[in-house]
């Protein structure tokens, strides 16, 4: 078996239900690959031959006590205890059921596809919190939820994304408050423009329909 | 039948959307035609304990 057994449709689906990865200690191949604009190890996308080096020096020995044939490909459970190894080349076929098994022996899992863009929804929430934009970092919250928020596996990061929910809530929350306070001390127009931004920015939050209780609270002003 | 397939169209545009967006945003999303591999064994466990699921080391030679 050679790494040409992986572009392959069914082998690609099930490396999916699985974390994978490459090691390789050796560096003869073509360290370098243009894929669009991007360069990667010329064996793997998305990987530097650094990496695969490093994963071999940091695995092998977790698995092998003498020499290692290859290719040996290893299931483990996903605390990294071993599930299963099968020595030598096999058809992609054979590598899809034994994914296929070690999947159904750890049980319901999170799909590939459903974390990294759970994940990305953090990220892309992150992003926007450095650039200053709270509307688009809620958003980019509000449609990871939307989307795997009703996955009982996904619920360890739907945990994360609603727990960053809750943070903006606070956050919102704390800033009706001091508008509050503003009302009280006479600045209503001021009190008034910070209620419309948690109103606009905060949509979906309990903080923007207290805004939005609080502007239709507010005294009129000349 | 119908509520079984929404979820999942729901997620496919999501994910395409995701993606496409991403692909401007950072370079490094996976292409469709290619296996995602972890950057290093603590990652793989820390992802794998996260969802749930099998890790699959490949070990191999050049050649």
């Amino acid at each position: 078996m050679d790494v040409s057994v992986y572009p392959n449709k069914d082998m690609i689906a099930a490396s999916k239900t699985c974390v994978n990865i490459f090691c390789n200690d050796e560096t003869e191949h073509e360290p370098k690959k243009k894929y669009g604009n991007e360069e990667w190890c010329s064996a793997n996308y998305g990987q530097v031959c650094d990496e695969h080096v490093k994963n071999h020096r940091e695995t092998s020995s977790l698995f092998f006590k003498d020499s290692i044939p290859n290719p040996t490909s290893i299931l483990c459970m996903p605390d990294g205890t071993e599930i299963k190894r099968k020595v030598g080349g096999m058809a992609g076929k054979e590598l899809v059921d034994l994914m296929k098994e070690a999947t159904a022996k750890v049980g319901p899992g999170l799909g590939q596809d459903e974390y990294l863009f759970g994940k990305g929804r953090l990220k892309a929430c992150e992003d926007a919190v450095k650039a200053g934009k709270t509307k688009d970092a809620i958003e980019a919250l509000n449609a990871g939820n939307k989307t795997i928020g009703k996955n009982p596996a996904a619920k360890t990061v739907v945990d994360q994304i609603k727990a960053k929910l809750e943070e903006f809530n606070k956050a919102g929350m704390e800033i009706v408050e001091k508008a509050k306070e503003d009302v009280a001390a006479g600045k209503v127009e001021e009190a008034k423009k910070t209620l419309l931004e948690v109103s606009r920015n905060y949509k979906t939050l309990e903080c923007a329909k207290a805004a939005d209780k609080e502007i239709a609270a507010l005294p009129k002003t000349k | 039948m119908r509520l079984a397939i929404a979820p999942a169209l729901l997620l496919a545009a999501s994910v395409a959307l995701a993606g496409d967006r991403d692909k401007k945003e950072k370079p490094g999303t996976i292409p469709p035609d290619f296996i995602h591999w972890a950057h290093s064994w603590e990652e793989a466990k820390a992802e794998a304990k996260e969802r749930n699921v099998p890790i699959h080391v490949a070990f191999h030679k050049d050649g």
